[in-house]
This record gives structure tokens, C-alpha cells and sequence, in this order.
């Protein structure tokens, strides 16, 4: 005990008896003085390599580790995708591993599905519960009656997933995230992926709403290239349009704004694609040698598109649109990217295609400023999975959402609803969901709920109880990504090959495991051909096995003569890349085959895709009107959604109060959304700035608060999407309200099957009390 | 002896407020929560300033990230009565926690706003209180903070220098507050603007170079070069 002096008395005064008795039993002022018992963690502080899974970005982090506790995050410097630095959302990364309300044990459901009840359980009886079920599939021989639904960012674990389901015997290994662009590329350009962009390369960006500053991934590669673009080239900086709905980030920080009416992107594509044509400003040379289809494509836009019809359509007038056209086409490099609002309308894929085509019109394909195919990162394959009878016949069923009644469907999730409902083309025995909540992103939320009920067998993966795992019978929980071992490809952006790879940073919290590992646990315990086909005893050893060919083929930034070796310094640097970009039109490094870029029958860019020509009977520019969802009189207004940089994704996304306390720089809103309305518009609607309204449109109604900004549209709001969560912790139940609720799951791009989520049409009104 | 300073370039921003968030995590700063947030008291040392300027369609906003400007003239220091804040003899504005009396002055008379006062003891989730930085100490209620230029990463370095008997680098102080470190678009700079050939002391001669509310004489060290077209 220590004495307290006069001296050590007057040091104190003023403070609680609390920090005094700390004083007396510690001897330290400054343990007094600190209220909370800061104890400093023991041993060196060392740094270990990890892979962010807030955003699909999966950036590289390293994290600052002392004894077992991590205490900070930074970027992976040798990452190339975010070279060192990190958004707001991966730095408050170790919030999501220090969380009081991740799931820390196995549960079982007791009570009603979506009471809340839960009994926790051994990870043996877990696994045995679970694999008992599927394995009565394969035994009754409908192996296909399971569905597993996945959310990026997942890595490897996306390609696990899928591996497992085929193993299993099931074709419903389902991305609840389709997009447009993708499709676009495979008819144009005959791969199924959405692009790399040589932004840093670039010299004027000729953006349909795509957004750079804000949600588009790689986040902070994204927001690196833009700083170069701007200061990164002394004398050559780079020029950036944005044609957008609202004014974004991206809007505020580009040279020009146009605000353009939400779903007409695509025609004023078309009508820009009119001048470049009919000024002869195109690219000649790889119009002539690489394209196929530009006479009637080109003849086509040049009848139906010109800049004064396309202005009455788009709001645009005649002499922006043939500005526009003629800086692009002036610049040289030039790119035009179409962001994902743009595929999430009706004309979605078209409009996708007529933006892309402006790509080659100026013969920005594989040359540097351009657009890239993203390398994969050349892992060993997957090997073949062992079939039997019951997998064979298994696979040979149709995917239980559809997606092949729409000619370039990749999923058709909302169609899942009634595919349950109506147990058409078979019934769902088990659904098993890892980042997946359509509860709360999906449409028809009715829907969902009656048919998660016709379901024998729910099993969550996730870590955080939100909306949907809130209704599963078990629950896995996985590892947070500190916690376990990752390898993710980076997605498409520097086109080179990177793998991000990260170790667990701490020993797990909780009794929780990785779903890699739990995968391979069941698979064993299924056994049969699912057992048979993973012959790994753990994730890190399937991750050893993907890595051998990476190893062997000896390229790129780690060598090494064993996988061991190999590991050992992907695990020490957290990242392996390969450059350069072999540009087909370029002269860097090798460059590769046109027929690798333009892979599609005709070896060139098709600007007539002939599936879109043969099979479909469909004639160019391919272009339809939008068709929103509610009449104009009724719904007088459009309504935009999006998605904020303080807006992560996955499960407890939305439990991490650091960013719900930035959320909204641009309208200086925390903790919770609200509907940006234009003044003017607001004044006519008798709206203040802070009133409650209610936004409602055909399907459904939310109520927000409203704010003024004079960055909408008179004919717009714009809602920023991702909270409004009824389930997933202290800080995310009751904060904002969910948009997605005002979207209607009958209106669809009939070609891609994507719901049309930015075609909805709202009315706005004052809440009365 | 170094004047420590930050050039912050406007044209490279983007309102990412990634800054704003690497601040907390370094230093321990405890979330506000909805309710508090609502009476103003949310505490960024480090936070991004948004100004709005026109009517539809031609509006401009524009981003200021804003730290404690770390003032050679600071107003705060003038008027703390005990002594409790004062400039140390390399410009950075230090706190002295131990002798704050809580009257908040300083956070009154500084015209940034970057100073807080601590009305409660600060209260994490016990899951967090596991992972606080331990190089930072923790405040308790009744004193003001603000930002200290990171001053024990600053320590470290000079620490790390002497053991390895030699000056401190200018690569190595570009990045060295946390902010700095974090930012995706590298439109931050730290370092001494008394060494000519510092980045810091080069960028803070731009003709794109500004400082906020400099007619107030409060001399701030922090420059920010404002954005072009």
C-alpha cells in the first residue's frame, strides 16, 4: 500500500476516490490517473500480414500484434492494390474481432425459427447435426435440393464453396450479387468478368455514374488512382466527366457533373457514339483490324441516335452531348466505364453494352489508359470432383432459381421465393448461407419469410445474428478475418495477377472456426464422394494444394523451390503479384494474343455480339427505354440508391459505430440514413430540412429523415443504402431505414436477369406525427 | 531544432475521411454513440470539414481534413490558466493532462474546434478495452484533448534514430501520424518546416499553398494546397 503525501494528495485532488485507490495499490500517477485499467499487452510488438473482408476489395493489411492482442491495423505496403493504406473501414477492422455481439459458440435453434432462441452447442454435435441432413439427400439421391447462397468478398472461399456444392452433387452454389457489366464483356469481348482499368493511365474518364470516390472496388486502389490521375503526371493531368443522377463524391471531385435521368445512360452512350461516328472521330485502325459488326452497329446509331433525339430522352442538351463526345474522342487514352447503378435497370445490359462500345469506337481495348482483362492468379485447379450416380444425376438438374430462362443469367436469386414456395423444379431440403441476408438486401421480404419456413434445413455460417441467420436452425460461426487464414485474387482493377494472403493475426476469441475448415469437416463426415473429393485435412492444407502450380510455375514476386518455402514468404509479405500488364495493343513486357482479349467467335470486339444477332434475333444498338417501376403521376419521383465509403459489407457491417459516427460527410449525418431531396422540390412539398417523411413507392414504404441537398435532381432523391437492419448487434438494429424495401422484384433486365433496384419511381410525403 | 508541420493537399483528397477513422484507432478515442452524438459532444481529433457552396445544378463541396493546426501563436495557450497546454520547443501544442482543470478555455478560445472536453470517464465495450493502443494513454473525464501531431510515434522514431546514432529522415516523418499513414490518396505530409529541403517546407511554398484563418495571426503549421481544375 502505498502512502498517500501531501504532494501525491494535491497530484490527485480533483479526481475520484476510484483513480486514488488505483494510486494506493499501484504506486503509478499515471495508473490513477488512467480510469481505465490499461494494461500494456507484454512482449515485442510484432506486425502480421492479413486480408480486409469489409468491402470486396480485400485489401492487404498488416496488423500491429503485441502478446495475443492485435492493437492496430495499417495497410500492406507491399500490396500493390492498396500499397500501404487502408478506407475508414478496414481501419476499424479490429472492431469487428473485438465485438460483444459476434456469435461465439455453435447454436441451435430452440423455439420458433426467428424467436431469438438459441442454445449453444459442441462443434462435434454441430457438424454431426448438419452433415446428418445432407448426407439424407444423397442418400435419397436429390442431392440437388441443397442451395447454398454466398456473398463476395470471400476470396477462395467463393471457389470452395462451389467446389463443395459440385462434390455434393448440388448445381445451387448461388452469387447473390450478379451484375451487368460482366455480361456485357462476354459479348463483346467473349469472357464472362467484369474489367480492369488502366486509370493511372489514363487521360480523360468518361464515368456513367461509375463510383470511383465511393463504392466501387478496390476501394483504395480506386481512390490512389484518382490522386494520381490528378497530381500523379506533372502536366498531363487527367480529366474526369461524371454522369451521374446525383451529385456523388465522384460527382464533386470530377471536372463536370451531368446529371442525366436515372436508366438513360445507355442512349446517351449512343448518342455520343452519334457523333463520334458521324464527326469520324473513331479509332480507324482497331475499328478496321479488331472489330466485327461496326458497319451495321455504326449504321444503326447513326439512324436512330443523333444528339437532338437523345437529348429529349436523357434531359441533356444537344450541345453538351456533342462536347462530351468530342473530348472524349479527342484524348487519347480514353475510358468510359458504366457503374453497376447503370446495369441495375431494365435496359441494364444494353445500356452496359452501348457504354462499352464507346471503349472501342476510340480503340481504348488493351492498350495502356484502357480496358484490361484481369489475370487470374495461376493456382493449381481444382481437381475433378469424384462422381458417382447420385452426383452425376444431381448435377444434372437445373439450378433451382433458373437463371437460364433469362439468355445471359448468371443468378436469378429473386426468383427463389416462389422456386421454394412452389417447389418448382424440386423442393429445397437445405439452404446454407455464409454472407448472404435477402432478408434484408433482397426484395419481397414477405416472400422470403414464407418460403425460409417451407425449408427443413437453414444453416448460417456467419459470425453476427443478423436478418436471415436470425431464422437458420444452426449456426456455424466462422472465424472473423483476423482470426483465420485467407487467399483472395484481387478483383478486377490493376488487370496483373495479385493473391492477398493472411494469417490469423490472434488466437481465435470465441469457439468459433473457420468455414474453410468446416467445409472439409463435413465433406469428411458426409463422406461418399463428397469425402472422397477433399482429400485436405484442413483449409491451410487445400490452400497448400492450390498454391504448388503458383509455386512451381515460378513467376512473379515470391520464388521459391518448395511450397513450403513458398508459404512461408506469402505469409511474411502477405502478398504475391506479377507484372506487367501484357497490353495486346501495347509494347510492355509480352504482349498477349488479341484472341486471349477477344475471345468471342469472331476473334475480334463484337459491337454485334451474335448471340445477341443469332440467337436472340435482336438488332443493334440493342437499346430499350427504361420501364420503371410506378407510374410518373403517381410516383412523380425517381429514386436513387447508393452506397457510402463508411458502408461495409458482411455480417456485423453495420455493428461498428466508428462509422456509423462518419457515415455521411457530404450532408454531415451520423448515425443513420436519410433522403436527400433538391430544396426546391422539397419547398413545393411543403418539406423542411429535418422533417420525417415517408418515401413510398408500388411495394413498399420506409420513413426517413428528410434532408436538403442541393447536389439532387429536381426529380430524384437519393437514399444511401445499407443500414436499417432489424438484427446484428447493439449499434446496428434501429439505425436508418432499409431502402431496399421500396424495390420490386417484377421488374427485371430480361436479358441479364438482374432486378431493376435504381428503376423505382417514389412519392414523398410529410410524416404526420 | 525542427518545426514540426503538415502540408495536406486539397487536389489529391477525396473525402474518404479514412483519417479521420485511423485517428481513433490510434489514439484511443472512444465512439460518442447516437445519443451523444445528437448533443454534439462526438470527439474527432482529426475530422473532415465539408463546405457547400451554389444551387443546383452548379454546386460545389469541398473537403477540408482538419487536425490541430498546431498553431505558433495558439489562442489555447494563452488562455489556460494553469498551464496546462503550452508549445513545446518543436511547435507541437502539448497537453498536460495532470494539470487541466477542466474550465475549457483553450477549447473555447481555439477557433479550429479542435479541442474536446471529456464530460465522462470514457466508456468502451469491455471487448474493445483488450485492444487499446498501449503507446497512447487513456483520458479521464474533466480534461481536454486534441491531437498531438502523433507525438509518441514522433518519440519512437527519434528513439529508434538515436539507437541507430543518426538524424531523423525526412521518408521517415512524411508518413509518420497515423493520419498521414492511413491515407489512400498520400495527399498528407508531415515533417520539419525549418529544414529547407523537407517535403513539408517545399509543398508549404506552393503557390497552391494556403492556411485556415490565417488573419486571425494564430500562425498555424498546417498548409493545405488547394485544389485546381
Amino acid at each position: 500500500m502505498k502512502e498517500i503525501n501531501r504532494r501525491t494528495f494535491l497530484k490527485l485532488a480533483g479526481v475520484s476516490a476510484a483513480a486514488a485507490a488505483l494510486y494506493q495499490s499501484s504506486g503509478s500517477i499515471l495508473a490513477a490517473l488512467n480510469v481505465v485499467d490499461q494494461e500494456t499487452p507484454p512482449g515485442e510488438a510484432r506486425w502480421v500480414s492479413s486480408v480486409c473482408q469489409l468491402c470486396p476489395a480485400e485489401c492487404g493489411l498488416r496488423v500491429r500484434v503485441l502478446g495475443d492482442v492485435a492493437v492496430k491495423i495499417e495497410g500492406n505496403p507491399q500490396n500493390p492494390s492498396n500499397h500501404g493504406r487502408t478506407c475508414p473501414k478496414g481501419q476499424v477492422g479490429l472492431h469487428l474481432l473485438y465485438n460483444p455481439d459476434r456469435v461465439r459458440t455453435p447454436l441451435k435453434r430452440m423455439g420458433e425459427r426467428g424467436e431469438g432462441q438459441w442454445q449453444p452447442i459442441s462443434w462435434d454435435e454441430a457438424i454431426e447435426a448438419v452433415a446428418t441432413q445432407l448426407l439424407a439427400s444423397r442418400t435419397a439421391g436429390t442431392p440437388e435440393r441443397m442451395a447454398f447462397l454466398y456473398e463476395r468478398p470471400v476470396g477462395l472461399l467463393a471457389e470452395a464453396i462451389t467446389y463443395f456444392c459440385q462434390a455434393m452433387g448440388t448445381p445451387n452454389g448461388i452469387d447473390m450479387r450478379p451484375d451487368a457489366l460482366s455480361k456485357a464483356i462476354f459479348l463483346t469481348q467473349g469472357w464472362d468478368a467484369q474489367p480492369g482499368y488502366d486509370l493511372e493511365r489514363t487521360r480523360h474518364l468518361l464515368s456513367f455514374g461509375y463510383a470511383l470516390l465511393e463504392s466501387a472496388q478496390p476501394s483504395v486502389h480506386l481512390l490512389s488512382a484518382y490522386s494520381v490521375m490528378r497530381r500523379g503526371r506533372p502536366g498531363d493531368r487527367a480529366h474526369i466527366v461524371q454522369i451521374e443522377p446525383r451529385l456523388s463524391v465522384t460527382s464533386v471531385k470530377a471536372d463536370e457533373w451531368v446529371p442525366i435521368q436515372p436508366g438513360t445512360e445507355g442512349v446517351l452512350a449512343l448518342g455520343l457514339a452519334w457523333v463520334i461516328l458521324s464527326e469520324h472521330l473513331y479509332d480507324e485502325a482497331f475499328v478496321t483490324e479488331r472489330c466485327h459488326g461496326f458497319e451495321a452497329w455504326s449504321q444503326a446509331v447513326l439512324e436512330g441516335y443523333s444528339p437532338e433525339r437523345v437529348a429529349s430522352l436523357t434531359g441533356i442538351d444537344e450541345r453538351t452531348i456533342t462536347r462530351l463526345a468530342r473530348e472524349f474522342a479527342d484524348t487519347s487514352p480514353a475510358l468510359a466505364i458504366g457503374g453497376d447503378a447503370v446495369g441495375q435497370q431494365t435496359n441494364g445490359l444494353a445500356s452496359q453494352l452501348a457504354i462499352h462500345s464507346l471503349n472501342a469506337l476510340v480503340g481504348s481495348v488493351d492498350v495502356p489508359g484502357g480496358v484490361m482483362m484481369q489475370r487470374p492468379v495461376p493456382l493449381t485447379p481444382w481437381p475433378e470432383v469424384s462422381m458417382d450416380d447420385v452426383t452425376t444425376q444431381g448435377l444434372a438438374q437445373p439450378r433451382i432459381d433458373g437463371p437460364e430462362r433469362y439468355p445471359l443469367g448468371h443468378s436469378a436469386v429473386h426468383h427463389l421465393p416462389e422456386a421454394i414456395l412452389d417447389g418448382d423444379p424440386y423442393p429445397l431440403e437445405a439452404l446454407l448461407l455464409y454472407r448472404a441476408n435477402p432478408l434484408q438486401e433482397s426484395p419481397d421480404r414477405e416472400a422470403w419469410q414464407e418460403a425460409l419456413k417451407q425449408v427443413p434445413l437453414i444453416v448460417s455460417f456467419d459470425s453476427f445474428v443478423e436478418e436471415t441467420s436470425a431464422y437458420a436452425d444452426y449456426i456455424l460461426p466462422n472465424h472473423t478475418f483476423l482470426e483465420r487464414w485467407i487467399a483472395a485474387p484481387l478483383l478486377p482493377s490493376l488487370g496483373y495477377p495479385v493473391l492477398a494472403f493472411g494469417q490469423p493475426v490472434v488466437e481465435p476469441l470465441y469457439d468459433t472456426r473457420a468455414l474453410g475448415d468446416v467445409l472439409i469437416q463435413l465433406a469428411h463426415h458426409i463422406g461418399g464422394g463428397l469425402g472422397e473429393s477433399f482429400p485436405w485435412k484442413d483449409y491451410p492444407e487445400l490452400l497448400r494444394f492450390r498454391l504448388e502450380d503458383l509455386m512451381t510455375i515460378g513467376d512473379g514476386t515470391i520464388r521459391a523451390d518448395t511450397v513450403d518455402a513458398f508459404w512461408q514468404q506469402l505469409a511474411e509479405r502477405g502478398t504475391w503479384f506479377n507484372t506487367p500488364y501484357p497490353f495486346a495493343g501495347g509494347d510492355e513486357g509480352k504482349p498477349a494474343e488479341w484472341e486471349t482479349v477477344l475471345a468471342t467467335p469472331s476473334g475480334k470486339f463484337e459491337f454485334t455480339p451474335q448471340m445477341l444477332q443469332e440467337e436472340l434475333s435482336l438488332s443493334p444498338p440493342y437499346y430499350e427505354p427504361p420501364r420503371y417501376v410506378g407510374q410518373e403521376d403517381e410516383y412523380p419521383f425517381h429514386l436513387r440508391l447508393y452506397t457510402l465509403m463508411t458502408q461495409a459489407s458482411g455480417p456485423g457491417a453495420a455493428n461498428l459505430p466508428h462509422l456509423h459516427e462518419l457515415y455521411g460527410l457530404h450532408v454531415k449525418q451520423m448515425w443513420g440514413n436519410w433522403v436527400e431531396i433538391n430544396p426546391e422540390t422539397a419547398h413545393e412539398l411543403g418539406i423542411e430540412e429535418w422533417d420525417e417523411v415517408w418515401v413510398e413507392s408500388l411495394v413498399g414504404k420506409i420513413r426517413l429523415l428528410a434532408r436538403l441537398y442541393e447536389g439532387a435532381q429536381p426529380d430524384t432523391v437519393n437514399i444511401p443504402a445499407g443500414l436499417g437492419h432489424t438484427a446484428g448487434g447493439q449499434w446496428t438494429e434501429g439505425i436508418g431505414a432499409n431502402p431496399e424495401i421500396l424495390v420490386s422484384s417484377s421488374y427485371v433486365d430480361e436479358l441479364s436477369g438482374l432486378v431493376a433496384r435504381q428503376g423505382v419511381r417514389v412519392k414523398i410525403y410529410k410524416a404526420s406525427n | 531544432m525542427p518545426r514540426w508541420g503538415m502540408v495536406i493537399d486539397l487536389d489529391k483528397c477525396t473525402g474518404c475521411q479514412a483519417c479521420s477513422v485511423a485517428c481513433r484507432m490510434e489514439n484511443n478515442i472512444p465512439f460518442a454513440g447516437p445519443e451523444e452524438t445528437e448533443l454534439s459532444r462526438v470527439k474527432w481529433w482529426h475530422k473532415v470539414l465539408r463546405f457547400e457552396e451554389g444551387e443546383y445544378p452548379k454546386v460545389r463541396l469541398t473537403f477540408i481534413p482538419r487536425p490541430c493546426q498546431h498553431c505558433d501563436n495558439p489562442p489555447c495557450v494563452t488562455v489556460c490558466p494553469v498551464g496546462a497546454t503550452y508549445v513545446d520547443d518543436e511547435g507541437v501544442v502539448r497537453m498536460d493532462y495532470n494539470r487541466c482543470i477542466g474550465c475549457r478555455f483553450c477549447a473555447t478560445a481555439c477557433p479550429y474546434g479542435v479541442r474536446h472536453f471529456n464530460w465522462y470517464d470514457p466508456d468502451y465495450p469491455e471487448e474493445v478495452r483488450a485492444a487499446l493502443n498501449p503507446d497512447v494513454p487513456v483520458r479521464p473525464r474533466g480534461v481536454v484533448e486534441k491531437c498531438t501531431f502523433c507525438i509518441h510515434r514522433l518519440e519512437a522514431a527519434k528513439h529508434k534514430a538515436a539507437e541507430e546514432g543518426r538524424e531523423l529522415v525526412d521518408a521517415e516523418l512524411v508518413n509518420l501520424p497515423a493520419c498521414n499513414e492511413v491515407c489512400p490518396a498520400s495527399a498528407r505530409y508531415f515533417g520539419d518546416l525549418d529544414d529547407p529541403e523537407s517535403t513539408v517546407s517545399r509543398l508549404a511554398h506552393s503557390p497552391r499553398a494556403f492556411k485556415l484563418l490565417e488573419e486571425l495571426g494564430t500562425v498555424p503549421k498546417v498548409f493545405y494546397l488547394k485544389e485546381t481544375s
